[in-house]
């Protein structure tokens, strides 16, 4: 049975932050069940620290045997992605018609003061 | 002298951000391609380092930290705004020797643009350091980026930018360490050749000296034959902010002696621009005994020969400069 591992970032991941991100999501990947990580990117700006936090988690992703799909990033981070040619190792996801919803509820891993908790959820298509 | 502590980082003071601003002005530089774009940049780093000092943890060196700030302000810089280009960069094929190509100027086209030595290139007495950030300002970082493939421009980032290691990079392409080491060496090539012909002279090679001086004094005596005789097979000329650009002695000549007359007359000044010498061209005016500032001639070389002639137009160069308004005749 393959699964689905989504997670949501900050907007601006501190080294700190992704380093949590990225030990959290091998946790999970070791099972090997978890065929695709989805990255939440609403909330990402549109800098450096955005194409570092996506590339390691995509290169977490793929040490845990997982493809990678970005969603809802907004066009400034695209086109940066493009710019710094990792568009390709980070597609867009189609939209979801229907909206993801976590199961079991979201589960706070890292919680910085002053900014919205870093989710890592998990959902069963 | 007083110094100013920042916040909660007493140990963090505004003179040690200061004393950074002239080689992040050259960084900025390289990955903007234009001084007062660079100058805008180097400014907000210091007022996100200023606003960001409790966060400054010291484990990095403060250079560091301050380097990872430009970034994210180039990168910032860039995606709110084209990127940067020469004539060249806009259109494959050469321009017809006439006035009839000039057009009108494309103020709408952000252009590379010339920098002063002064402002980018550190104090230093070691000619090893001055060389190597020479070479930082030679090139803008991102308008050469433009002409990297998709996993050359990732391998530099990662590599170069992000400081990845080239067996993560490699794991993250899907791709062996030795084909990152050989994307990441082409891309250095291409950012290296930015032009396909020559290099920026050296202001030390005495070779390169005695070249430059030749094509001053054949400008200013406006001897075109002399002037066309020390120029590459494959020269170019452009022009910016007009999209025009020249190929080959012939066409290069041809447009001195036809729409480039009324250079006639005119007089060089050497000026230090992107770590190289480049030449500010005063031309006759309206006004008697007045010549007036029209272009900064940046030229790079080749086997020799001038293999490239930029002409940056316009007095607001000459103001960025620091030269004089105008000279007597």
């Amino acid at each position: 049975m393959s699964a689905t591992v989504e997670i949501g970032l900050p907007a601006s991941p501190s080294p700190v932050q992704v380093r949590g991100l990225c030990a959290a999501l091998q946790g999970r990947l070791t099972s090997g069940e978890v065929r695709l990580v989805v990255i939440d990117a609403e909330l990402l700006v549109g800098e450096v620290p955005a194409v570092e936090a996506l590339a390691r988690l995509a290169l977490t992703a793929r040490r845990g045997g997982a493809a990678v799909r970005v969603r809802r990033a907004e066009p400034a981070l695209w086109s940066l992605l493009v710019l710094v040619g990792l568009d390709e190792v980070l597609p867009e996801q189609a939209p979801d018609p229907s909206p993801v919803n976590p199961c079991p509820p979201a589960t706070p891993v890292r919680t910085v003061s002053g900014a919205r908790p870093v989710l890592l959820s998990r959902r069963t298509p | 002298m007083t110094s100013t502590a920042l916040g909660p980082r007493p140990d963090v003071r505004v003179e040690d951000l200061e004393q950074h601003r002239r080689e992040l002005t050259g960084y900025c530089y390289r990955m903007l391609g234009s001084g007062f774009d660079a100058e805008d940049a180097v400014q907000e780093t210091m007022v996100r380092a200023w606003k960001a000092a409790d966060r400054f943890d010291g484990r990095s060196s403060l250079r560091s930290w301050l380097y990872r700030i430009a970034t994210n302000v180039c990168f910032d810089s860039l995606n709110s705004r084209k990127n940067r280009a020469l004539p060249m960069d806009l259109s494959a094929a050469p321009s017809a020797p006439v006035v009839e190509s000039l057009g009108a100027p494309l103020p709408e086209t952000a252009w590379v643009e010339p920098v002063a030595d002064g402002r980018v290139l550190p104090e230093t007495s070691d000619p090893a350091e001055l060389v190597e950030s020479r070479e930082s300002v030679r090139m803008a970082f991102v308008a050469a980026l433009q002409h990297l493939p998709p996993r050359q421009r990732a391998v530099l980032v990662l590599r170069e930018v992000l400081r990845w290691k080239a067996d993560e990079v490699a794991e993250l392409l899907d791709t062996s360490v030795a084909s990152v080491n050989s994307a990441l060496q082409r891309a250095r090539a291409t950012l290296a050749a930015r032009t396909p012909l020559g290099t920026a002279p050296d202001p030390l090679d005495a070779e390169h000296v005695a070249l430059l001086r030749r094509y001053v004094q054949a400008f200013e005596a406006y001897d075109i034959a002399a002037l066309v005789s020390l120029l590459h097979e494959d020269a170019t000329q452009c022009m910016p902010p007009f999209a025009l650009w020249l190929s080959g002695p012939a066409d290069i000549g041809a447009w001195h002696l036809g729409p480039g007359h009324a250079c006639r007359g005119s007089r060089m000044l050497d000026v230090r621009v992107n770590g190289t010498l480049g030449f500010a061209q005063y031309k006759p005016s309206a006004t008697p005994g007045r010549l007036e500032p029209w272009a900064v001639h940046l030229l790079e070389v080749a086997d020799g020969r001038i293999s490239s002639i930029t002409n940056f137009l316009g007095a607001e160069h000459f103001r960025q400069l620091g030269l004089p308004e105008h000279l007597p005749t």
